[in-house]
């Protein structure tokens, strides 16, 4: 691997203290060293007087891989036609690709990197298509990622809640999580999947609703797994998508989920991840009369240190939307009136996707883009707040350029608000705000902040001595570079990073991709106790015949499977 | 007219775009700039030069540009898209997608055309002297309903593939031969002439304009009201001498349909049970 030496860069690395200085960054053998290890004799030198130098960027959640997005891919052709989008092949360099709301495979990896990003997370895929999904992460080039696992409907867990069996629920997560070689525990809108899949629910659950053939309600279900996330000393926190979402009045919901689990903090005191908390902060008893809530939960997330969340900012134009909340894509259809998929998965999940297109002229899209930005302002903290799009559900991931103009430069705002809803407009308080985000609150919100919450803040999310090497370089100064007034010339700097560095080589350069890599994927092991662990795979296996149409063997998903995997031990 | 002739230098075995070669991106450059245009064989970026031999000359406005292709396959796709103005003349076949959005102008097909002729096209002429595949004037698979062929017209002296006119919400197409299933498949507004048999089904989903069938229709859609015997149409300002059994429809879509689907009775005698539904047939309506 070849020795790079950055040199006079302007570097902003929050971790280490660093907030604004010229420096230089020696890179070898896919880490950090310092400049003086790095023999300039052989070593590529990159000039970088006058650019910014972050840590790669993260993204906590997307959903770029598993069977749901290619389902989408089937279902959006017309995202495909666009012939301006295409990725040509370089032999050697790079493959080709299309698409922008659910680009192919190897667009994601390259898009990413584009912009400097070299993490991410996806967001949800169900423990028997994981496979499918590392399939996948394993072709998307360049990023590192992860997967986070959908527990919340699972039979086996419902039932070992049912009978307040928290130990056999801490011991099933946890070889589920070493069987399909997933990262962290999401829970998509608890319960509702499961009374969808009875066929009881058209609408989704209430968080003290009672889910239909169980004694439970979303709440167990939260409790149980932030129990056994915190017991098994996992890095990440339960990964929630509350209930009601998207229904206005939900941010009740979302205020009750987080009471629920509030006090159930992991090692570094984090206690839940909000997931595109923008769809879950809705006043209003109707989509006419809807309003923002993000004062409200700016406030509690203020007042609770272990509650972080994830922008799910909307972007305006057409898009695909996917979840594992099948009841409220079943609703969105009915709203959108245009192509559905439904799909159940066996005793695990089941999931949705609806096209949609976000309007500048409809009152509710307005409020919906006036919240997640109202949300990420409020919020003091920079480092609570991750920039998401939850891509490709309020638009795609190659637009966080924009979503960061928006959040350094209240001009941008002003501008995007004069072409909107008036209405609308008017019933915001994001006029109000003259908060602008400095650039070391865009690093926090991008690179620290989801290095944090993923628990890898030794490895990411920063620029010290045995760091990776996932570098962005981006070609403005922050020292002469006013972000207020020239925000195109940001959105543009970000879209295009001038370098991208990734485990210590050069993948992008001018915005263009120059090399392809393959990164990592993270899973966890989490400790078992092996006469508990047999124990619940006996009863695992038996019930195993009967739930499901694959095998045991077919299920678990070994290393030998995967290109490059990095386990991180928890014990 | 200055005249631009492309001929292939080689049988091209994968699909060659040629989209850049339209009178709008030709006019008013040199010989050299052309030659020096993209286009991708397959996967591979090639330049003009590279796959055909180009002579003739070159006007200065599009309007004055004419290009023939010779010697052309089913493997040249995209001749004339997005083209605006001028005129294109394609001695031999043309592949998927000619004629794709455009929006002004003339493309001539002297051979036969292959599928999504003329999709989502909004203005200008197309004339196939030999068939033409599936989706004529149709959108393209995903994309928002009705947002197929919007205007222009599409002649067809052969027969014609599936679904012909699907989607469209204006312009005229006329098949002087056979269609295949479902010609007028969600048709919103425009105009179907078929001069020879319908396979079946014709204007299903339709809630707009019109379909007249000439020929035998082997199946009707149930969910059109029969309105009775009509003794002539007009189709692009011509009087077509009938009598026609006349549909509305199509009910599975909206409540007041307004699709107008024409049948003609002289070679459709197994639909003569609809006659039933009309009481006495009076000879005044037939008259020809």
């Amino acid at each position: 691997m070849a020795e790079i030496l950055i040199k006079n860069g302007y570097v902003i690395d929050p971790l280490n203290g660093i907030h604004g200085e010229v420096m230089d960054i020696g890179v070898k053998n896919g880490k950090i060293v310092p400049p003086d290890q790095v023999d300039t004799r052989y070593a590529k030198i990159i000039d970088a007087s006058g650019c910014l130098v972050v840590p790669g960027g993260i993204d906590v959640h997307t959903h770029v891989a598993g069977p749901k997005v290619n389902a989408g891919r089937l279902l959006m052709p017309q995202d495909h036609y666009k012939i301006g989008r295409v990725i040509r092949a370089i032999p050697g360099i790079r493959r080709s690709g299309t698409g922008k709301s659910v680009p192919s495979v190897t667009n994601i990896g390259y898009k990413y990197a584009r912009m400097g990003w070299t993490t991410v997370m996806e967001a949800a895929s169900p423990p028997l298509y994981t496979r499918h999904t590392h399939h996948e992460l394993d072709d998307t080039p360049i990023v590192d990622k992860g997967v986070n696992l959908l527990l919340d409907s699972n039979w086996f867990i419902l039932e070992y809640i049912e009978n307040k069996d928290q130990v056999r629920v801490n011991a099933f997560v946890s070889w589920i999580l070493r069987a399909t070689k997933s990262y962290a525990v999401k829970l998509v809108d608890p319960g509702s999947a499961e009374a969808w899949s009875r066929g009881v629910a058209t609408q989704p659950l209430n968080i003290d609703d009672v889910i239909p053939g169980t004694s439970l309600t979303p709440k167990d279900i939260l409790t149980a797994l932030a129990n056994a996330v915190r017991d098994l000393g996992l890095p990440h926190p339960i990964h929630v998508h509350a209930n009601m979402l998207g229904l206005p009045g939900n941010y009740v919901t979302t205020m009750k989920t987080v009471e629920t689990v509030a006090n159930i903090a992991n090692k570094r005191g984090l206690s839940i991840h909000l997931a595109h908390l923008q769809f879950n902060a809705y006043k209003g008893d109707s989509y006419a009369t809807m309003l923002s809530a993000a004062e409200e939960l700016a406030k509690l997330i203020n007042n609770l240190s272990g509650v972080t969340f994830d922008m799910g900012q909307v972007v305006f134009g057409g898009t695909v939307t996917m979840t594992a909340d099948a009841p409220w894509e079943f609703y969105l259809y009915h709203i959108a009136k245009w192509k559905w998929v439904a799909k159940d998965v066996e005793a695990e999940t089941a999931a949705g996707i609806v096209p949609y297109k976000f309007r500048r002229h409809v009152y509710t899209n307005v409020i919906q883009w006036g919240i997640g930005l109202e949300l990420a302002l409020l919020v003091k903290d920079a480092s609570k707040v991750v920039v998401s799009t939850d891509h490709p559900n309020a638009g795609p991931f190659t637009r966080y350029p924009q979503i960061i103009a928006w959040l350094m430069s209240k001009k941008a705002r002003e501008e995007e608000m004069s072409r909107l809803n008036k209405k609308a407009v008017k019933r915001l308080s994001l006029p109000a705000i003259d908060r602008e985000y400095t650039f070391e609150e865009f690093v926090l919100s991008t690179r620290v902040a989801p290095a944090k919450i993923i628990g890898l803040e030794k490895i990411k999310g920063h620029l010290g001595v045995g760091a990776d090497a996932d570098i962005a370089i981006y070609g403005i100064d922050p020292r002469t570079f006013d972000p207020s007034r020239e925000y195109e010339r940001l959105v543009k700097a970000i879209k295009y990073a001038k370098y991208t560095i990734k485990d210590g080589e050069i993948v992008v350069k001018d915005g263009k991709i120059v090399k392809t890599v393959y990164g990592r994927t993270f899973y966890v092991e989490p400790p078992s106790e092996p006469k508990l662990e047999s124990e619940v795979l006996s009863d695992v296996k038996e019930k195993f015949k009967e739930w499901y149409s694959v095998t045991l063997n077919n299920y678990v998903i070994l290393n030998e499977e995967l290109r490059k995997v990095e386990p991180i031990r928890t014990y | 007219m200055q005249t631009l002739i492309l001929k292939p230098k080689y049988p091209f075995i994968v699909p060659v775009e040629v989209e850049k070669i339209i009178p709008d991106k030709v006019a008013g450059k040199a010989l050299g700039e052309i030659l020096k245009l993209t286009v991708y064989e397959g996967n591979r970026r090639k330049t003009v030069g590279d796959l055909f031999e180009v002579s003739g000359e070159i006007a200065s406005k599009p309007e004055e540009q004419e290009i023939i292709f010779q010697n052309t396959s089913m493997k040249i796709r995209r001749i004339g898209e997005k083209m605006s103005a001028g005129k294109i003349v394609v001695e031999g076949d043309a592949g998927p997608l000619a004629g794709y959005k455009m929006s002004g102008g003339t493309l001539i097909i002297k051979g036969n055309a292959g599928p999504w002729l003329g999709a989502s096209m909004k203005n200008g002429t197309i004339e196939v002297f030999g068939n033409a595949g599936g989706f004529v004037g149709s959108k393209l698979r995903g994309e928002e309903f009705h947002k197929g062929m919007s205007g222009g017209t599409i002649i067809i002296h052969g027969n014609a593939g599936r679904e012909v006119g699907a989607h469209m919400s204006g312009g005229n197409i006329l098949v002087e031969g056979d269609v295949s299933v479902l010609p007028g498949l969600h048709m919103a507004k425009g105009n179907i002439l078929i001069k020879g048999n319908c396979a079946g089904w014709p204007g299903t989903h339709m809630i707009g304009g019109k379909i007249i069938v000439l020929g035998h229709v082997d199946s009707m859609v149930p969910s059109f009201t029969f309105e009775g015997i009509m003794p002539k149409v007009k189709f692009m300002g011509q009087k077509i001498k009938g009598p026609f059994y006349f549909f509305m429809g199509d009910l599975l879509d909206t409540e007041f349909p307004s699709g107008k689907l024409y049948i003609l009775r002289e070679t459709n005698k197994h639909l003569s049970f609809y006659e039933q539904f009309m009481g006495e047939v009076k000879d005044e309506w037939l008259e020809v």
